[in-house]
């Protein structure tokens, strides 16, 4: 074999080799999941790797070894009709962040593949291997009596692979445009999709084409043209800015980490939700409330009620350092920390740390709709808020509206 | 085609490839990593898997033409070489204990030396000669030392292998034991993947010395190959997830201030048998600055925390950190930090028996990064 015959025959395994190395990054990431969301969005690319690696995989058995080929035929008709979808689905999942309007995904969608590659399945058992075995070997061109339709339906993957692509294609940029029309609108300081997936749309509308080639040009020019090559190359790189996306969790910057926290306080109401008039009321208040730290230790536990430890964290706004203690509350009301750890629990229904987060949360939600942090970094923002990092912010989010999620679950039951 | 061939060179190339593909993904994030050591360690591991996937090309070309082999066989020498040399690099890096050290450059010098030989050998067989030595395979069908020196790659492989592989297992034994005393982050300090990686170097040894030993081609088309295939698939994706996810932790070289202050304490020692109530007055005083530290400032909620992290709060350094940690509660940093959490978490436990935390959370806030770094702290104690 010289190295252009080789070329020619590894061509079609190239992305079978590029989506293995991707599923088992991506399977060896799913385990470090941090929340239910991400946990989810790894598994629709380790499907996805999957799809690709078999479907490929078959593809070169078209080629090189028809024997096994009569037998892969209707999952590789799955596999390909799959993928354009569960490409739709996770970019679905990552636009679909921006509040109240959120809905869930329209599994009915993964139905047309599954009907297709069954009708297929449930055909070819009727019909004997050989002759399968006759029609692969014969490509399109010999179509026994009486299997005209079956035949066109046995060859019809790249058609089937560039229809779904295209309809999904077209879903998933109208879904792109709608978000960016949605933060653009002001309302909402989402982040935007960032190259990688510009870069990806791409990519896969170039790859498009190649799957139609196969059906134009007769499919042994199609298979050593410089325009499969090219098609081919652009999926490894598909593949590889994909693994790279999920392993190092890129796809949470394009909205999961910055959704607006929809997370409601219910028992702190009187801490200020309204940007800055309110605060400057407060501030005009200040003079009012006597600074607590200089009153005698016997009155300051007296002091303890809820009117002073509003006014003690409106003024103060301890949340945004992110190294505060209980400790130093206690320290500031000269009081000991379990005292304000009781008092805090019976007042607000809530331990000092969800207490805390709470407030950043609503800090942080103030600050978004600040118009001067318009386009400042997420992250940058979340510090301002007194988070740690944004891993913490994404637990705390995760803890609530879980919470939430459970009350509202428990209200209906009753 | 025979099914038998097909399935030989998909194994070959998956190797090729799969480096390829490492080594691209290497580079892509050498491209954003934050800081010098992590650009440091994404580059040398570029290279490595690109070396890496070169190496796979030479046994590829063997199986698909003669030809190609011969002229690749000068490359496949320094190829081989190198690609070890860098992933001794690359361990080493990783490994750093905190001493400053410099990487000899014999390890650079050596495979060029070695190369040259063997090219010179080469070019003085007949084309003729080696096209037959390799269509064949039989490596015992000439007796010229020239011809043996020609198809001594996977011998010299063996032996590179070998050596940097024990080597490499002498640094991760060195870092394991100066890891807990730097980071309290159980499941980053936990290298496992690190001798996973270099066992599985180790591994691939068999292959290329049974082609050492037997005739290549039999080698080369027997099941081994697949086996063969699928360890480097393994130790390839190793290493791509685990640098890529940042899951190691590198000891920050010691400042130089830090090696003036040691004799001090030497000084320290000394004088203890004169002036006891001195020396233990200035323990008493540290002691009580210490404990007052831990509780005030929990500095153990910071799932990475390293011992470079007290030296500020405490204001001195991490060599007498250590040692202090290690006298007075006689356990190293690492076990001694996770002490303090798993208190946190009881504590934590206890006030929140409403039951409105669960469990996972509860763990984080005490400062373990995961439930599984917890678990492993609660079976240490």
């Amino acid at each position: 074999m010289t190295l252009g015959q080789y070329i020619v025959f590894i061509t079609f395994m190239l992305p079978a080799f590029s989506a293995t190395v991707g599923g088992v990054l991506v399977a060896l990431s799913v385990r470090y999941s941090l929340t239910a969301r991400e946990r989810s969005v790894k598994c629709l690319f380790l499907a996805y790797f999957s799809a690709m690696a078999f479907a490929w995989v078959s593809m070169f058995f078209f080629y090189h070894l028809p024997e096994a080929f009569v037998y892969t035929n209707s999952l590789t008709m799955f596999c390909l009709s799959v993928q354009p979808v569960i490409f739709y689905h996770f970019f679905w999942l990552m636009v679909n962040q921006v509040p109240d309007k959120r809905t869930r995904f329209n599994y009915w969608h993964y139905l047309a593949p599954v009907l297709i590659s069954l009708v297929l399945l449930v055909w070819s058992l009727t019909v004997p291997a050989d002759v399968r075995l006759e029609m692969i070997e014969g490509r399109r061109l010999f179509v026994p009596d009486g299997l005209e339709i079956y035949a066109m339906l046995f060859f019809s993957k790249p058609e089937m692979n560039f229809l779904f692509g295209i309809i999904y294609m077209v879903m998933t940029i109208r879904l792109l445009l709608r978000y960016y029309v949605i933060i653009e609108g002001n309302k909402y300081t989402l982040r935007k999709p960032q190259g990688w997936v510009l870069l990806l749309i791409g990519a896969t509308l170039c790859v498009l084409p190649a799957a139609a080639l196969g059906s134009i040009l007769p499919r042994e020019s199609a298979y050593a043209s410089g325009a499969m090559m090219l098609s081919v190359g652009l999926l490894v790189m598909q593949h590889i800015v994909l693994t790279y996306a999920v392993v190092r969790r890129r796809f949470m910057l394009l909205a999961e980490e910055l959704p607006v926290p929809e997370t409601e306080i219910e028992n702190v109401e009187s801490i200020p939700s309204e940007p800055i008039e309110a605060v400057e009321s407060v501030e005009s208040i200040e003079p009012d409330v006597p600074p607590v730290p200089t009153e005698p230790e016997k009155k300051a536990t007296s002091k303890l009620n809820k009117e002073a430890f509003d006014a003690f964290i409106r003024r103060e706004k301890p949340f945004l350092n992110p190294h505060y203690l209980i400790t130093d509350l206690a320290d500031a009301f000269e009081t000991n920390r379990t005292y304000v750890s009781n008092f805090i629990n019976t007042t607000f229904g809530m331990n000092f740390s969800r207490y805390m987060n709470n407030l950043r949360l609503k800090e942080l939600k103030r600050l978004l709709r600040l118009r001067a942090n318009k386009g400042k970094s997420p992250t940058d923002l979340l510090k301002e808020a007194g988070f740690t990092n944004p891993r913490q912010y994404n637990r705390v989010l995760f803890v609530e509206q879980s919470k939430k999620k459970k009350k509202s679950n428990e209200t209906t039951i009753e | 085609m025979e099914t038998g061939y097909i399935i030989q060179i998909i194994a070959l190339s998956s190797s090729v490839f799969s480096a390829g593909i490492g080594s691209l993904l290497c580079f892509l994030y050498n491209r954003e990593a934050g800081d010098r050591v992590q650009r440091k360690l994404s580059r040398t591991m570029g290279w490595a898997f690109l070396l890496g996937a070169l190496c796979w090309v030479g046994p590829l070309f063997y199986v698909l033409n003669p030809a190609l082999f011969i002229g690749f066989n000068y490359v496949l020498f320094p190829v081989l070489m190198y690609n070890l040399v860098l992933l001794y690099y690359f361990i080493c890096t990783l490994t750093t204990t905190g001493n400053r050290e410099r990487f000899s450059p014999i390890h650079y010098l050596l495979p060029i030396v070695i190369s040259i030989i063997a090219a010179v050998c080469s070019a003085l067989v007949p084309y003729d000669v080696r096209y037959e030595l390799v269509r064949t395979g039989d490596l015992f069908s000439s007796n010229s030392v020239l011809s043996y020196v020609f198809s001594s790659s996977t011998l010299v492989f063996c032996v590179y292998n070998i050596t940097y592989s024990l080597l490499a297992l002498r640094r991760a034994n060195r870092y394991r034991r100066a890891v807990e005393d730097y980071s309290s982050d159980s499941e980053k300090n936990s290298i496992a993947w690190v001798y996973l990686f270099i066992i599985l170097i180790i591994i691939n040894i068999p292959f290329p010395f049974a082609s050492t030993l037997m005739n290549r081609n039999a080698v080369l088309t027997s099941p081994i190959i697949i086996i063969g295939a699928a360890l480097a698939l393994l130790q390839h994706v190793t290493i791509m997830f685990n640098l890529l996810s940042e899951n190691y932790v590198v000891i920050v070289p010691k400042e130089e201030d830090e090696q003036e202050i040691e004799p001090e304490e030497e000084q320290e020692k000394e004088f203890s048998n004169g002036e006891t109530s001195v020396v233990s007055r200035r323990a008493e005083i540290f002691r009580e600055r210490f404990e007052r530290y831990m509780q005030e400032k929990k500095p153990f909620l910071n799932p990475d925390l390293k011992i470079t992290d007290l030296c500020a709060g405490l204001s001195t350094n991490r060599t007498y950190i250590s040692a202090y940690i290690n006298k007075e509660y006689g356990m190293n940093f690492s076990r001694y930090i996770n002490h303090l959490r798993l208190n946190e978490a009881s504590r934590l436990r206890m006030e929140n028996s409403g039951g409105d935390i669960d469990p996972v959370e509860i763990v984080r806030l005490a400062g373990f990064s995961s439930y599984r770094s917890y678990k492993r702290a609660r079976e240490v104690w």
